[in-house]
């Protein structure tokens, strides 16, 4: 492997990110290549330089800011309960909402049928309504006259 | 209890786990928040919004994926989409001006360049260094960097957090060292390169 190869893979030879093969491969290049022993030494030196800063404390506050956060904020607090119902009850609730439109619509039908013989008498009834039903029309009077001229019974 | 089985125990309606999640990746959601927004108050805003968000995300979890994997992702996205949302004007004055009072809350690790009283730059200075430089890389550069250098993570689970290859975080990582060299030599002491 030549030096352009060696370096492209330098960076994750220093982060113990190479392959056990490939580690090998670099090693044996290092130890007679001084010009890839000084990129190596390059490239720890960037991060010997930035692990140098600090790092922040922890919060100790922040875990009870987010819990006061989350209360403050209604319904926030049941949604374990929530995500509970839309995971395991949502099929039920489905099947359930199925089953009651199906019991509602059989009840409707039986009360509509029931009352269809109602319907049907007042039909009857309505289609029965003639001349004969109104008050009886003086003799000789033109309401009567156009009465016997139109009436079908005898 | 593992991160997969708190997961379990949130979902079951333990509210307790979230707790428990929360105070085991705080520390390091806030560091990672830091690193991007380089304001100490802005990162613990931006942290508080990532656990809200990984509440409400957290019943839709699916155990694909890591646990920590799934909130780095979260907290990358929200710290970059914070960051981007900001003026870039009063950014870069962030950066180049880290208030006493943030100095006051951070925690110093003495090097042994410093312990031989060698140091180049002092620490405050060399962190407004770091941090100005990280500014100033690409996006997946930066996150590369700060989830290997300041959280600890292998390729690997930087490949899976930023939704890419292995070999595309090595290249990634081996940019940036080169760009982190450029911009942070003229700050080296006398004994690096």
């Amino acid at each position: 492997m030549n030096c352009s190869k060696i370096i492209k893979h330098l960076s994750a030879y220093s982060d113990d990110e190479a392959s056990p093969a490939l580690a090998a491969q670099i090693s044996n290049h290092l130890s007679i290549c001084s010009s890839c022993q000084k990129e190596l030494v390059r490239l720890q030196s960037i991060y010997r330089f930035i692990d140098s800063g600090p790092i922040l404390q922890s919060d100790p506050y922040m875990a009870a800011r987010i819990k006061s956060r989350l209360i403050s904020d209604p319904g926030i607090g049941s949604r374990p309960f929530l995500a509970l119902l839309q995971q395991s009850l949502a099929p039920a609730v489905i099947v359930a909402g199925l089953a009651i439109g199906i019991l509602l619509g059989a009840q409707l039908h039986n009360v509509l049928r029931q009352k269809q013989p109602v319907m049907a008498q007042q039909r009857t009834k309505v289609e029965q309504i003639d001349a004969n039903m109104f008050m009886p029309t003086p003799d000789g009077s033109l309401t009567g006259a156009y009465i016997s001229l139109t009436s079908t019974t005898e | 209890m593992n991160d997969e089985r708190l997961v379990q125990e949130f979902k079951n309606g333990n509210i307790d786990a979230f707790e428990e999640l929360l105070n085991r990746y705080q520390p390091k959601v806030l560091n990672t928040c830091f690193r991007y927004l380089n304001d100490i108050e802005e990162a613990r805003d931006a942290t508080q919004d990532i656990f809200i968000k990984v509440y409400h995300a957290l019943p839709r979890f699916k155990p694909r994926a890591k646990v920590s994997t799934w909130l780095y992702r979260i907290a990358v996205n929200h710290a970059l989409n914070v960051q981007r949302s900001k003026k870039k004007g009063r950014f870069m004055q962030k950066v180049n001006s880290l208030s006493r009072e943030d100095m006051k809350q951070i925690q110093q690790f003495p090097t042994e360049v410093e312990d031989n009283g060698d140091a180049a730059v002092q620490t405050q200075e060399r962190l407004q260094l770091v941090q100005s430089a990280l500014q100033k890389l690409g996006d997946a550069q930066r996150t590369a960097v700060i989830l290997h250098r300041f959280e600890g993570l292998s390729y690997k689970e930087i490949a899976q957090v930023m939704g890419t290859s292995v070999s595309a975080v090595e290249s990634l990582l081996f940019r940036a060292k080169q760009n982190l060299h450029k911009l942070l030599k003229p700050y080296f002491g006398q004994h690096e390169y």
